[in-house]
């Protein structure tokens, strides 16, 4: 049996820079600069990956959140996706 | 110059690019004298075509008119040539007559790029009060057009003659960035941004920079040999030529 699970990954940007402390990306024609778990965030989307992967690789750099994790999580990524960075994807698992 | 009939050239090299003035209609020779004399740092000898300006001419046209317009046409064509081969700052371009160390002072109209440009002109050679384009290896591609000034009661802009400047053979090469913020701050206030909060702050400053190949790549390498970017807050121009004198002293 397989299952459609959206999985978060980069849109088409035309280009992004890190320091390795904060990040910019330039996309829709402007340079944002991206908050330090933000830009943990695009770094870890190579690959467009789930929500509950993208949490694993978040809590490995920088612990458990406070509140909920999928919540912390989802909750980047809709602000990413709100300004561009990221889209939602379709993805099938097995 | 060429002129034939009603109609009159102006061939002119401003940022990397040839481009020649092609005025059409009565007054042309006497309009292209007045290019001349205005462009007069701009201009070229050789016969290479470039690319055209078209400036149609009628009776009533009104030469200052026709100079103001001159400029963002031309700004325009060039920047349109460069696109995807040069970084271009909308910037005022200062450089040292003795060592081609260039200032880029970054900021959209109204930060007072061309009163720095005019003020500063006697210590630095004037590159530009409008785009420093600056070439993949850091060398900068000037385009000393005239200065866009306006004077109280006037209608139009005067396009005043491009200071001189000695010509310096090894090229100019960028060593500043400062973004203007003429915020009326009387004691002058200069901030050093990270290389990411100075791409954010070049970005809307910048011409084409899509068209570049990773172009935040190639800015943030442009700020890195540059020393980084600078905001300085201001009121008067002179402030902005003492904060440059400061910087250039920490860095010697």
């Amino acid at each position: 049996m397989s299952a459609a699970t959206p999985l978060a990954g980069r849109t088409a940007w035309t280009d992004w820079y890190s320091d390795g402390v904060e990040t910019a990306v330039f996309v829709r024609d402007q340079v944002l600069v991206l908050s330090t778990l933000a830009g943990a965030v695009v770094a870890a989307l190579e690959e467009p990956r789930p929500l509950a992967d993208l949490g694993a690789v978040l809590v490995e750099q920088f612990g458990e959140p406070e509140g909920d994790l999928a919540e912390a999580t989802a909750a980047v990524v809709a602000d990413l996706v709100e300004s561009g960075v990221l889209a939602w994807f379709d993805g099938t698992t097995t | 110059m060429a002129t034939a009939g009603d109609s009159a050239e102006v061939r002119l090299h401003a940022l990397d690019t040839d481009v020649t003035v092609e005025l059409r209609g009565p007054g042309a020779a006497e309009v292209a004298s007045a290019v001349v004399v205005a462009w007069a740092r701009c201009l070229r000898d050789d016969d290479s075509p470039g690319v055209a300006v078209v400036v149609e001419l009628t009776r009533d046209s009104d030469r200052r008119a026709v100079l103001e317009r001159l400029s963002p046409q031309v700004t325009q064509a060039v920047i349109e040539a460069r696109a995807g081969q040069l970084v271009m700052l909308h910037a005022a371009g200062l450089a040292d007559p003795r060592t081609g160390a260039t200032w880029a002072l970054v900021g959209p109209s109204g930060m007072g790029k061309t009163t720095a440009a005019r003020f500063l002109s006697g210590a630095y050679s004037y590159l530009t009060d409008e785009t420093v384009g600056i070439r993949s290896d850091g060398t900068i591609a000037p385009y000393p057009k005239p200065l866009s000034v306006r004077y109280a009661g006037e209608p139009f802009k005067a396009q005043e003659p491009a200071p001189e400047a000695p010509p310096f053979p090894p090229g100019y090469r960028l060593a500043g960035l400062l973004v203007l913020d003429r915020d009326g701050s009387e004691t002058t206030v200069v901030e050093e941004l990270s290389v990411v909060r100075g791409l954010a702050a070049l970005a809307p400053e910048t011409s084409f920079l899509s068209r570049l190949p990773r172009p935040l790549h190639l800015l943030a390498g442009h700020i890195e040999r540059a020393g980084g970017v600078r905001v300085v807050r201001y009121r008067e121009a002179a402030q902005v030529g003492e904060a440059m004198a400061t910087l250039r002293n920490e860095v010697a």
